[in-house]
């Protein structure tokens, strides 16, 4: 009760509310991502009196940053954060129906929803959560690239051949750069801007976002047309009947989101992907996904935040990262005294319980920064179109320069939305290319790993237990479907009340 | 109070980063030298106090009153936002100007520090802790830029290729040592100027708390006994830990291939595996897993070092367990070669400070971080021993001959792509041609095709003013660029030229207060 009243002190809630809304605008910027934020903030929270001060600030910006991702990426098909490529998804075309102000209440009551989740699993299982994902090698996140990757199928509309191009375009992409297993160069061509790697950001945000643009340009009243069609309002019972009507989605979303985030090795994009993946497989409406739908706005958004949440599982724990942003957080953390690892429940006991606190806390006030981001992104888009196709433009260079301050980064933006137009203009989907650069180096480097380890023996991959249950899990969704199908053809009572429910 | 005024770290100082600094530069073209030192004074007392009321300066002249007045009259709207409008106006016209690297004056304007390495790493964490340090001390902002990749040469190399006017210090590290002889860059450390080591990190061989050797050479044992059994992680193949593993393997007479090298990527994730019971020792340093071995989890064997470390005297050296080897990650600021040799002095001398102050050691207590300090001639010649030592132990470890240890290696990953990608790319020309869709046509989205040509005209001259921006950007500067491209798109979209040009400017001065005011982004 102590720990409450200190936190609810103005001198910690005014920082906490600011550093909120700067994680809405970092999140909401392309090319700015969480991690930056967080790496600016912490050297200024050590002149903070009140360590608690600077917990509050990394969790609020870490969640809200998280949410905010999705601002664009529903009205302007631009990710804000790697976390909301999925998100793009249904988002957008909700957006481009008129409902991109319903997709984003939504988007944000499901990321309150799914962060409590994923922190209400933090408080009371993390250490078995955190000892389960020890179990997890290279064998195992080879299996989980491949099954990431079995999404690319999956989140494909179309073709479903041409996800898989696309998909194998990322990954041969994903290449390039010094080889992270034996760290010698390969298709750099003698470049030194090459050796880096080609940044997914900044092909996720050409990809997206320019080639969006782009198109938009056939026509001369196209863009920002869906921001500034907002048909529907979105009144709260609106978006809780959604909520209640999709309260499963909601759960397994949540359960993922936040057990892929406790995998040092996968963070919330994966989770993202991952969830929308399973909602997709286990909906009653499968063809519905990719076209607008609820379930496919909940699920990503959901597990993205609940990820948050989990990364900080390991963290706490055994004093290991679950992202990049726990990385900087664990930093800080020293820098306040407090030494994460199995004693830090016993040593600084209070500490995590404010830790605690500051998350559930931070899951509330989302709602009100959350809303106000929405509102000014979207007074944003009311401006002319012509200046808001220029400033996105404008900020997609930025964004994309500021990732690692080279301009190689913006020339890699501008070819990747050429190529995007193009891409799309065949058919060729640009979410699978995405993920194929996202999981392309953890198939690559774990399976690597894995032969380097076992001497080149395969059979670990396929006998290790939650390498099996992986295989086995992949080969469902695949078949799954069309299992379920003859089953229904068999019992057709049984058809008939699904099909009323559908 | 100072300390604790929350505003002080990110934003005033980034202000003075570039809207101080351009403002000045701007100013000089404006009202001349006269009123300048009044201005300034007018920005820095009203940033410091975070009131919103400029206070005056003593600074006297017609600049000055101009320039107060139109401070005031809109002090309510925050001057800031003003003042870097104002700095916009003549920076346009003039364009960006050259410095000549004089030493008299350094430093003039802000100083970059290069991070190789990733935000919220040690040595970034380092970095800003010394960019800090020497703002407060050189009276112009240092901003850290992490430039990652390619296992460090990407940084390393912007570092060395950086002007040589001491506005460009790079945060070295240990791989500078390894990179030439493992093939990764042609860069040394005679590419640089060697200012102060500040860290030296030694290398420790860790294993599990409840594993079964007691000490280095009952590991060893086991290792000879059992070749190509055991398995170590810690960074990649031919990173920093795996050398320092390979050297201490040679010194005790034992063939590096002995023991299996698990790749990752850093000693965080090799610690999830030592903890997983996924390999059976860890090669990192001491700081790196002081989480782990204080929370019971892992112990440490031996640490690589010449004597037992200050901060953790209980870890015996491999040298008391009889091998006759050390290995240490070292940290140190640099500046590109052929910086003239007084702002060289200078820097060492304010990193001579920092190095001794109160604060430095406490920060580097807390991180865990081992003080090693050297001077410039110091530091060179450790960096000669260092490049000699560790190109032995390249050249003896057989990093060459790959393949060895069953690894499919970088080509086996994109050749198996390759092959899938034509394949699929058959079987989908081959699919599409009997679905009677040909593949060129405008597909899901035909509804919203409107021509029948590839792309639009608005949509060509975008790309075309695009890359033209890009091009001119490292020459005419990020304000003229993105002035005339974000006017020239507007306009052709249809908006009147004086809203384009008032929209642009207004877009170039929201892009700079966003990016390189909050967040310290330099842009070209």
């Amino acid at each position: 009760m102590d720990i409450l009243l200190s936190l609810l002190q103005p001198g910690v809630l005014i920082p906490w509310l600011l550093g909120m809304a700067f994680g809405i605008f970092v999140g909401a910027t392309p090319g700015l991502t969480a991690t930056m934020a967080v790496t600016l903030i912490v050297p200024f929270t050590f002149y903070l009196p009140n360590p608690n001060t600077g917990l509050a600030l990394i969790l609020g910006i870490s969640f809200s940053a998280i949410f905010a991702g999705d601002i664009p990426s529903v009205y302007l098909r631009i990710p804000g954060t790697p976390a909301s490529a999925a998100g793009t998804l249904d988002g957008h075309e909700m957006a481009k129906q008129g409902r991109g102000k319903l997709a984003l209440m939504l988007d944000l009551y499901c990321s309150c929803l799914g962060g409590s989740v994923g922190v209400a699993l933090l408080i009371l299982v993390a250490p078995q959560l955190a000892r389960f994902a020890l179990r997890f090698s290279n064998f195992e996140y080879f299996w989980l690239g491949i099954v990431g990757l079995g999404i690319a199928a999956v989140v494909t509309q179309g073709p479903p051949l041409r996800g898989v191009i696309a998909a194998l375009l990322g990954m041969l992409l994903s290449t390039v750069g010094i080889d992270r297993v034996s760290g010698t160069p390969r298709f750099t061509f003698r470049q030194p801007e090459l050796t880096g790697g080609i940044d997914f950001i900044a092909v996720m945000i050409g990809l997206f976002g320019l080639s969006e643009v782009l198109r938009n340009l056939r026509r001369r009243d196209s863009l920002a047309a869906s921001a500034t069609t907002d048909q529907h309002g979105a009144r709260p019972w609106e978006v809780l009947v959604a909520m209640w009507k999709h309260k499963f989605t909601l759960l397994k979303s949540s359960l993922l989101g936040t057990f892929v985030g406790a995998l040092p090795g996968a963070g919330a994009d994966i989770a993202a992907w991952a969830a929308y993946g399973l909602a997709q497989r286990t909906s009653r409406t499968p063809k519905a996904f990719g076209t607008g739908c609820l379930e496919g706005v909940i699920a990503p958004t959901t597990a993205n935040n609940a990820a948050v949440a989990g990364a900080w599982i390991p963290a706490l724990v055994f004093g290991i990262p679950g992202d990049s942003v726990t990385a900087v957080a664990l930093g800080a953390l020293l820098m306040y005294n407090i030494k994460p690892g199995p004693l830090v429940f016993e040593q600084n006991g209070t500490q995590i319980q404010s830790i605690f606190l500051i998350a559930v806390i931070t899951q509330f006030l989302l709602l009100p920064a959350g809303w106000f981001g929405i509102r000014a992104f979207g007074g944003i888009l009311r401006l002319p179109r012509s200046v808001v196709t220029t400033a996105v433009v404008v900020f997609s260079v930025v964004g994309a320069y500021s990732l690692r301050n080279d301009l190689f980064d913006v020339r890699v933006m501008i070819a990747a939305g050429i190529a995007g137009y193009f891409l799309e203009a065949w058919r060729v989907p640009p979410a699978p290319l995405i993920l194929g650069l996202i999981l392309g180096p953890m198939v690559e480097e774990n399976l690597r790993a894995g032969l380097i380890k076992t001497r080149g023996d395969f059979t670990p991959f396929f006998t290790r237990p939650i390498c099996l249950a992986l295989v086995l899990l992949l080969l469902a969704s695949f078949l799954g479907p069309s299992v379920a199908r003859w089953l229904r053809r068999h019992a057709t009572s049984s058809a008939v009340m699904a099909g009323g429910a559908g | 109070m100072k300390d604790l005024f929350p505003l002080k770290l990110p934003a005033p100082p980034a202000m003075e980063a570039d809207g101080g600094a351009r403002l000045r530069r701007a100013l000089i073209s404006l009202v001349g030298r006269s009123g300048l030192d009044g201005v300034s004074t007018l920005r820095s007392t009203a940033t410091e106090d975070g009131s919103p009321h400029p206070v005056h300066g003593q600074g006297q002249g017609e600049g000055e009153q101009n320039l107060r007045h139109a401070l005031f009259s809109t002090a309510f709207l925050g001057h800031s936002i003003l003042s870097t409008l104002l700095a916009f106006v003549p920076l346009l016209l003039t364009g960006c100007q050259k410095q000549n690297p004089s030493t008299a004056n350094y430093p003039d304007r802000s100083i970059n520090l290069i991070v190789p390495w990733a935000a919220g790493g040690g040595t970034d964490r380092l970095a800003r802790f010394v960019a800090d340090a020497l703002q407060r001390r050189l009276g112009q902002p240092v901003i850290v830029v992490n430039r990652v990749g390619g296992s460090g040469a990407v940084g390393h190399s912007a570092g060395a290729l950086a002007a040589p006017d001491g506005h460009t210090l790079t945060m070295a590290t240990f791989e500078l040592s390894t990179m030439r002889a493992m093939g990764i860059s042609k860069l040394t450390w005679a590419d640089f100027v060697p200012v102060a080591q500040l860290n030296g990190d030694a290398a420790a061989i860790l294993v599990r708390q409840d594993a079964a050797w007691k000490n280095l050479g009952e590991l060893l044992e086991t290792i000879r006994q059992e070749p190509a059994q055991l398995k170590m992680s810690g960074t990649a193949t031919g990173g920093a830990w795996d050398l320092a593993r390979s050297g201490l393997l040679l010194a005790a007479g034992i063939p590096v291939t002995t023991v299996i090298w698990a790749p990752t990527q850093g000693s965080a994730p090799a610690l999830v595996e030592l903890l997983g019971g996924h390999v059976d020792a860890v090669c990192c340093s001491v700081p790196e897993a002081v989480s782990q071995i204080e929370g019971g989890q892992a112990r440490v064997l031996a640490v690589l070092s010449p004597e037992r470390l200050a901060d953790f005297p209980d870890y015996p050296t491999a040298r008391e367990q009889g091998v006759a080897y050390d290995a240490v990650g070292w940290r140190g600021i640099m500046l590109p070669k052929g910086t003239p040799l007084a702002i060289t002095r200078l820097l060492n001398e304010k990193l001579a400070e920092i190095a001794a102050s109160d604060g430095f050691r406490q920060f580097m207590k807390r991180n865990g971080f081992a003080v090693m300090v050297r001077g410039p001639g110091e530091f060179a010649e450790f960096l000669r021993a260092e490049d000699a030592r560790w190109g032995e132990v390249i050249r003896n470890a057989g990093y060459e001959t790959l393949g060895q240890n069953h690894d499919p290696g970088p080509r086996a990953m994109p050749i198996l792509l390759a092959t899938l990608l034509v394949l699929c790319l058959v079987a989908e020309g081959y699919l599409s041609r009997r679905r009677e869709d040909a593949p060129l046509k405008c597909g899901a989205r035909s509804a919203e095709c409107g021509s029948t040509s590839w792309m639009s005209a608005d949509a060509v001259f975008l790309l075309v003013a695009l890359v033209i921006y890009v091009v001119a950007m490292p020459w005419i500067g990020f304000s003229a660029s993105t002035f005339a491209f974000a006017g020239a798109v507007m306009w052709r979209l249809g908006t009147k030229w004086w809203l384009a040009a008032a929209g642009s400017v207004v877009l170039v001065v929201a892009i700079h207060l966003l990016f390189v005011v909050l967040f310290k982004v330099q842009l070209p």
